[in-house]
């Protein structure tokens, strides 16, 4: 059952953190970390009540993150250095392209994924939370609130941002 | 269009991308994915086999020990000797007391004889 579950939500896990880090390795370290935390605390309770407890272990493990880079960052911009995800290199180059035997199809499609990836990824951090587990993770406004450790009114505001700020960004894509 | 028709045309938009980000991870990630998670069952697993407290059962037993052992050393602390004038001062106080008796009857005798001298 547990399994079934976590196998159920690996790869959604992995993309949320995927997009939080920019980075393969340190997301999947935020996924094992996540489902070791999980595991140990929560594994013993309803299966109904995993997917925001979860969510939740994630969302702690992805802020925490944040801060840290945040901090590595300020540390690397006063001695002169790069920011950490200033490396120039495309999101996009990771995922498999789906191939079409129509190129200008396939280039429209490739930056719409593109446009999109960007967009999601210039999110604040709570509104990009607050975005994806809504609308993609499916979970309601009391879960979200739940596993972002805010209040409901929190959550419908970084929703409602957020889908304001994609939309701007979006506009012509959603047409 | 309408803004919440919009709203949801770009979720749907997001949506649609992400699923399709999600099957297209690779076979490398895939398999370290499975991996992360088999260990994580397998933890899991390992801490269900073992009898444990829960973390407030723990708290809760320390507090419970801590107020058994003040309510033993109060209850003993508690308990009379082996005489109840085992001391030199309990005797003094006894002795007292007998002086006490000592100065009524005194009290008492001089009283009744004032009595029988007014008669």
């Amino acid at each position: 059952m547990l399994n079934l579950f976590l196998a159920g939500v690996e790869r959604r896990a992995f993309r949320m953190a995927r997009l939080a880090t920019s980075d393969d390795d340190e997301a999947l370290d935020l996924v094992q970390d996540a489902m070791l935390a999980f595991v140990s605390r929560y594994a013993g309770k309803p299966d109904g009540e995993w997917a925001p407890l979860f969510h939740r272990t994630l969302q702690n493990r992805i802020v925490d993150w944040h801060r840290h880079s945040s901090v590595r960052n300020r540390f690397r911009v006063w001695f002169g250095g790069r920011e950490e995800n200033d490396n120039g290199s495309d999101p996009l180059e990771n995922f498999a392209d789906q191939s079409s035997p129509d190129p200008a199809a396939s280039l429209q499609r490739r930056q719409l994924g593109s446009a999109i990836e960007s967009a999601v990824g210039r999110l604040p951090l709570r509104q990009r939370q607050a975005f994806l587990l809504r609308a993609w993770e499916g979970l309601d406004t009391a879960q979200t609130a739940f596993a972002m450790g805010c209040s409901e009114g929190s959550v419908k505001t970084h929703y409602s941002r957020a889908v304001h700020t994609l939309r701007d960004l979006l506009e012509e894509f959603a047409s | 269009m309408k803004p919440e028709k919009s709203d949801e045309r770009i979720a749907e938009l997001v949506k649609s991308h992400l699923d399709a980000g999600v099957d297209a991870i690779d076979e490398l990630t895939a398999a370290k994915l499975r991996a992360i998670r088999l260990n994580a069952v397998e933890a899991a697993g390992e801490s269900r086999g073992w009898f444990r407290f829960p973390r407030w059962a723990a708290f809760g037993g320390v507090a419970t020990a801590v107020a058994a052992v003040l309510a033993v050393s109060l209850w003993m602390s508690g308990q009379p000797g082996e005489s109840a004038v085992a001391t030199a001062d309990d005797i003094e106080v006894v002795a007292a007391q007998e002086q006490m008796q000592f100065y009524e009857d005194i009290e008492f005798y001089r009283w009744l004889a004032a009595q029988e001298s007014d008669g």
